[in-house]
């Protein structure tokens, strides 16, 4: 599989589960970006071990959660640059309110349930975050009620 | 509404626009290596030219005083010092692949992190004592020719100068990078910490 087939069959993927991690769509394409850049560097050396999909995903949730980090070190202005000025697409209240509250999680569990969301099986889940599979599904059972009672939350200070 | 939520569907109708075009990634992608190698190969050549400038005036005139001899191996040492340093805290820190699983990397982070705030504080100590040093031995030489007069002011100088360095400059460039340190450090810390309790 050549590196442009690999982006062309990621990318939405991997910025869902950018977006869910920043909630900020310039932000999220900046974290894509530096995802691909880390593939098309390491891509020589990815040994089959694991399947691309989980490969890639270890990557970008790696590089989500060293932002703050990379932040220190990079000025955003040293960013790749998008030559292609793609607008934000207007997004429904709901999908909106999901990836603010998926935003507003602990890092790790954006990453969990962007990756459960994203139809990663919970043993894949387990594998890029280091966790027992055990773990993977008692925690996806409690951040989902994490967002449920946020959605719950919101749709009552609404009628208030 | 809450317990009908189907999160699964909200969250792939969130659109991702077009795919931008991969020429630019790998073409960024590029460059950024070009960028790092241009980076660490300027700041090479030129202590490596000092270095160099060194040994050639000391080789085209020969020190009588061992006092100048001895401050221009330790102003050497110290940009040989800095140099061994800064090159392996850049490698270190690029040669990290980011394709472990997320415990494992914040742990390498927290590693390398702790390694570079270690070798930061000690080494710039290390290098600016070398230098202030050799640059003190290595003038006498000189100063002693220039007068007993101009030997006070010019070691007058040199005193402020190392003074200044010293506790003023290396204390506030340890206190900055200690701070920056400290926030990456604690933030790695707190991330890792929500995977452990799990």
């Amino acid at each position: 599989m050549s590196f442009e087939e690999i982006y062309t069959a990621h990318y939405s993927k991997i910025f869902r589960l950018c977006m869910g991690y920043v909630n900020d769509a310039d932000w999220a394409k900046d974290l894509v970006q530096e995802t691909f850049i880390n593939v098309w560097q390491k891509l020589d050396q990815f040994r089959n071990e694991s399947a691309i999909g989980t490969w890639i995903f270890r990557i970008a949730s790696n590089v989500c959660l060293r932002q703050l980090e990379r932040h220190n070190r990079m000025p955003r202005s040293d960013m790749p640059v998008q030559l292609e000025d793609v607008k934000e697409p207007d997004m429904e209240h709901n999908i909106r309110l999901l990836y603010r509250f998926i935003s507003e999680l602990e890092e790790t569990d954006r990453v969990i349930i962007s990756l459960e969301l994203e139809d990663v099986k919970q043993t894949e889940i387990a594998s890029i975050v280091g966790f027992s599979d055990t773990n993977v599904r008692v925690r996806v059972h409690r951040i989902k009620e994490k967002l449920s009672q946020k959605f719950k939350d919101h749709e009552q200070s609404d009628r208030f | 509404m809450n317990s009908q939520i189907d999160f699964k569907s909200l969250y792939h109708s969130q659109e991702t626009g077009p795919v931008p075009d991969v020429k630019e990634v790998v073409k960024k992608a590029a460059g950024l290596k070009r960028k790092m190698l241009f980076k660490l190969l300027s700041v090479n050549t030129l202590l490596a030219c000092t270095v160099g400038l060194i040994v050639l005036i000391l080789a085209h005139h020969p020190a009588q005083n061992m006092t100048t001899k001895i401050g221009s191996v330790l102003i050497i040492m110290a940009i040989v010092s800095y140099l061994g340093v800064s090159n392996r805290a850049m490698s270190l820190l690029f040669k990290v692949v980011p394709d472990l699983n997320n415990h494992a990397y914040l742990n390498l982070l927290i590693s390398i992190q702790s390694k570079q705030r270690f070798l930061h504080k000690t080494m710039l100590r290390i290098y600016f004592m070398l230098l202030s040093i050799g640059i003190f031995l290595a003038m006498i030489e000189n100063a002693l020719k220039m007068g007993l007069m101009n030997c006070i002011l010019i070691y007058s100088g040199v005193i402020i100068w190392i003074g200044f360095n010293w506790f003023v400059m290396m204390p506030k460039s340890v206190k900055k990078q200690e701070k920056e340190f400290d926030l990456i450090l604690s933030n790695l810390h707190r991330i890792n910490a929500q995977i452990q309790s799990a």
